[in-house]
């Protein structure tokens, strides 16, 4: 009850504050009319009345103070004066707000990039009842995927559990009119049932749906415009006839970032994933996730508990296989499952270090800059102490300004954090959906908020204490106390030549990436890039056999070959620089190793007739492939000219034999073709070798032709042909091959953009930085600079002194930071091909940013200095 | 002390201003207790804070507004206390004090 009153009180201030006048004055005027009545003289009488009464300002403190609401309203004097303050100086706010946002926006961003990958739960109704169980290989008890026995023995017992579902992501074929390839999930019947997320329009599955789908809201609304009439529709899935029953709700993505789009009962695995029998019955195949939800006050010992008597229970009657395998309950939180999220912690536990770190250097260089400035208001310092406030107040003072600052600042880092994550996530090229599913939400705010206060102990104490330490009589005698502090002012330049030396590094090796980057476009990935095409298709999802695969591409290939704009067409299992790089264990005859077993990691490749003439990838020997190197004749191989040296140094490779690991069939090499690029662009040359489609099999192909045409009538007639051998066949990945290897340096670009961004960031702190310094050094000298001034130094020599002693330390970090950026470059080049580390376009560029931003950073104060008044300097004790 | 002479006082005549209450304290002591009358305030401050009393504004009898006191059944509870514990302490010192 008293503390309702206190705040009533607070709350209407003026009012208490007039009734107490009142009541005093209506007692005054009695006394003195009292007084008056036995006698005195009116002015005896109330000065009379005064005396007995007391001190009436005093009185009237006493009588507010046992409302105890002092020390709010003493918040809101300091927190009105702060603002003052803070608006008044704006250069000092503007720079220290940037810093702490820096600081705080760095953090904030890690921060609600690893909660959504580790932390968040999931969305909807009770998500701490949601749990993953992944299956433990025994001995280790390492995590991993479930196989459908595992899925079905949990199901049923589901100790401590309201029900137990699973999942898998497969492409799929979307076929008929437009055939498109989607982003499918195979999932049991209760999976929105246990989810809690059931279906916005029709019905989730039933046991043994096997040609039913449920669409997601994005594809229903892209490719069947989001008709209300779907409820029944029919589809084609792999080839197979299908019905909608279902549409997901709006933004539904399951339990992980990127969501499917369109979902299967597992019933239909036949068709999901053909030629895999042994998927619904096999313990050994791990290809589900497993997920359940608890009881309403389930726990998590218990679920486990039930779980090891599930797997004992197995044991006892099952395989070996079954009987070294338990099943672990994890929390289920971020988008990760448990199997990955084990080695996903600690990395991210180092990351969170990094911005630490930044936030660590941005809060000491506000504390720089707040202590500077505080040197220069000693005086005002000093009369607030003298007319009375304690140190107590004039610390919390300047802390409240300390908070109004980080406020600002975690404000401006919050909208930081956005931009930062917006830009990162694009330079990784994730679609626009998983992005916004990464943007700061309340839980990043109120990390900004904690972030904020406590940065204001980190960088608003330490002044605020130095700053009130002792009266000083004069700033003369701060000043001479500040510096004598030699080692701190050292430890300060230290600091700064480190922030810049840290940036230097980032920018230096920004560029040289960036170098060669451009530079390796220019490079020849080994195959001709200009007038050919890419496309993509999957026959073994349709359920085509090796058979049907052949015909169809037999077929597909004949008619594309005539098509007259077509100079020349081919099949491959994937194209080079793709990002399907597909590799081989090789064993070979001729000395060494044959016997002993030595075998070579190779890049490999299925190719039919005619692949390299289409790529104009050089023959230096032999020949190519041909028709005659069919299924049943002799098998043979062409290798690359790297695979030729290392494997026959000596002589000619064309006779030679090599075999695939495993594999007991030898095969002879027909051909030797030119080196090049196969997986990524900074790939330093290694081996490859190119088998024949018809003599083996991988279940990827694209197409590449070669046409002296526009891309989008090639690739519509080309379609058409498709479609007139199987209409429910897609193709994806349709693009030029040098958009295909646009893609391929568009990764390494997007890394250099990284360092870019980085590298920019650390720059703003390490002339943040930089600036406080100077001013700190500004302040200290204000007095030298009177004198010099006054005995005739210019100012423009006063300037140049202050910005003399900035690039100073500037130029020593560009040194640190230039030469170990070097360094670091040189490193990698061994690593990484096509990195030029002789060109100095980027040191020199580097060297001049550098130079430019410090120098408007120390420039600034500089000029400063320059226009001080010398008398006032001097005066200014 | 002051507590328990305002709460004896407002006891006593029931419903009073500061300045009445200052006055009866002084009458009622025979100009013994000569208390700096302001530093009635914060103790009345004081009172009506723990809720021992309740102020109400009123007029006088020449319609001067004024802030009328009157003890609360809390407040009646804390003058028996402060009562007992005065009466209590003022027999310790009185035995002290027994001349020998």
């Amino acid at each position: 009850m008293a503390l309702w009153r206190r705040l009533r009180t607070l709350v209407g201030h003026r009012r208490w504050t007039r009734e107490l006048d009142e009541e005093i004055r209506l007692h005054l005027d009695l006394r003195t009319a009292a007084n008056r009545a036995a006698g005195m003289t009116p002015d005896a009488a109330e000065r009379a009345a005064r005396a007995q009464f007391g001190n009436t300002a005093a009185l009237r403190e006493r009588a507010r103070d046992v409302w105890a609401v002092r020390w709010f309203e003493a918040l809101g004097e300091d927190a009105r004066y702060a603002c003052r303050r803070v608006v008044g100086d704006r250069g000092l706010t503007v720079a220290v707000v940037l810093t702490l946002a820096i600081g705080i926006g760095g953090n904030t961003a890690m921060f609600t990039l690893i909660d959504r990958v580790l932390f968040r739960p999931p969305p909807g109704q009770a998500p701490e009842e949601l749990v993953w169980i992944a299956t433990t290989e025994r001995p280790s008890q390492r995590l991993r995927s479930s196989s459908y026995p595992d899925y079905l023995a949990v199901r049923d017992a589901k100790p401590g559990m309201r029900g137990v579902a699973a999942f898998t992501r497969v492409p799929l074929s979307l076929g008929g009119g437009m055939p498109e390839r989607l982003d499918g999930a195979l999932v049991t019947a209760n999976y929105f049932d246990v989810l809690g997320h059931p279906p916005a329009l029709g019905r989730a599955f039933h046991a043994g749906d096997d040609a039913v789908v449920v669409l997601s809201d994005a594809l229903w609304r892209r490719r069947f415009g989001g008709a209300t009439a779907i409820l029944g529709a029919p589809l084609v899935i792999n080839g197979h006839p299908m019905t909608v029953i279902g549409v997901a709700p709006p933004g539904f993505r399951g339990l992980e970032i990127e969501p499917a789009d369109v979902f299967l009962s597992i019933a239909a695995v036949a068709v999901a994933m053909p030629g895999q029998p042994e998927l619904l019955t096999s313990s050994d195949a791990a290809w589900l996730q497993m997920f359940g939800r608890m009881e309403a006050n389930g726990a998590l010992k218990r679920v486990q508990a039930g779980l090891d008597v599930v797997a004992y229970a197995r044991a006892q009657t099952s395989t070996d296989a079954d009987a070294l395998r338990g099943f672990s309950v994890q929390p289920l939180r971020g988008a990760v499952d448990p199997q990955n999220r084990t080695d996903a912690v600690p990395v991210f536990g180092l990351l969170t270090i990094v911005p630490l770190l930044v936030l660590g250097v941005a809060c000491a260089n506000a504390g720089n800059l707040l202590l500077a400035r505080g040197l220069g208001r000693n005086q005002e310092l000093a009369i607030r102490r003298a007319l009375g406030a304690s140190r107590g107040r004039v610390v919390r003072q300047m802390l409240t300004e300390s908070t109004l600052l980080s406020l600002a600042g975690g404000v401006v880092g919050v909208a930081l954090a956005y931009a930062l994550l917006l830009l990162v996530l694009r330079l990784a090229e994730l679609p626009a959906e998983v992005a916004a599913s990464f943007r700061p939400d309340v839980r990043g705010v109120m990390m900004s908020l904690v972030l904020s206060v406590a940065a204001v102990f980190a960088f608003g104490l330490a002044p605020a204490l130095a700053l009130t330490g002792r009266t000083h009589a004069s700033s003369n005698q701060l000043m001479q106390a500040a510096s004598r502090s030699d080692v701190a002012r050292r430890l300060r330049g230290a600091f700064v030549i480190a922030q810049v030396a840290a940036s230097c590094l980032l920018v230096v090796l920004a560029g040289v990436l960036h170098r060669s980057v451009a530079t390796t476009l220019q490079a020849n990935p080994g195959f001709n890039i200009h007038d050919a095409m890419a496309l993509s298709y999957d026959l073994p999802l349709q359920g085509y056999d090796v058979g049907r695969r052949a015909a169809f591409d037999g077929e597909l290939l004949r008619e594309v070959r005539r098509l007259p704009q077509v100079e020349s067409a081919a099949l491959v299992s994937s194209v080079p620089l793709g990002g399907r790089f597909v590799g081989a264990s090789l064993l070979w005859d001729g000395a060494p190793g044959a016997e002993t077993g030595h075998s070579l990691s190779v890049g490999m490749a299925t190719i039919s007739a005619g692949y390299l003439t289409t790529m104009k990838i050089p023959l230096r020997r032999g020949r190519d492939l041909a028709e005659v190197d069919a299924d049943g004749a002799p098998l043979v191989a062409i290798v690359n000219e790297n695979l030729a040296a290392r494997l026959w140094p000596d002589g000619e490779a064309v006779g030679r034999r090599l075999r695939l690991d495993g594999d007991d069939r030898w095969r002879e090499v027909v051909g030797v073709a030119a080196d090049g690029k196969y997986d990524d662009f900074h790939e330093s040359p290694r081996p490859f070798v190119y088998l024949p489609q018809a003599q083996y099999s991988l279940p990827w192909q694209t197409l590449v032709v070669r046409a002296r045409a526009d891309s989008g009538e090639l690739t519509a007639a080309i379609r058409e042909i498709v479609r007139r051998l199987d209409d429910n066949v897609p193709l994806y990945d349709v693009m030029t091959l040098e958009q295909v290897v646009g893609n391929a340096v568009d990764r390494s670009r997007g890394i250099a953009w990284l360092l870019i961004l980085f590298g920019s960031i650390a720059l703003t702190l390490a002339a943040l930085g930089l600036h406080a310094v100077t001013v700190h050094a500004v302040m200290l000298g204000r007095r030298e600079i009177g004198i010099r001034m006054s005995l005739g130094a210019r100012p423009s020599q006063v300037a140049a002194g202050f910005l003399r002693q900035g690039l100073q330390l500037a130029s020593l970090g560009l040194g640190v930071g230039g030469a170990l950026g070097a360094a670091i470059a040189m490193l990698l080049a061994s690593e990484v091909a096509g990195l030029r580390t002789a060109d100095m376009a980027p040191y020199v560029g580097s060297a001049v940013l550098v130079i430019v931003v410090t120098s408007v950073a120390s420039g600034l104060p500089a000029i400063r200095a320059a226009r001080t008044d010398p008398w006032k300097a001097i005066r200014s004790e | 002390m002051l507590d328990l002479l305002v709460l004896r006082t407002l006891a006593r005549h029931g419903r009073l201003h500061g300045f009445e209450i200052a006055e009866a304290i002084r009458a009622a002591s025979t100009d013994v207790l000569q208390v700096e009358e302001g530093s009635l305030y914060p103790a009345l401050q004081r009172m009506m804070l723990k809720g021992w009393i309740r102020g109400e504004w009123g007029r006088t009898a020449e319609n001067r507004r004024a802030r009328y006191y009157q003890m609360t059944a809390a407040g009646r509870k804390r003058l028996a206390y402060e009562l007992s514990t005065y009466r209590r302490v003022t027999a310790a010192i009185t035995r002290v004090l027994r001349p020998a």
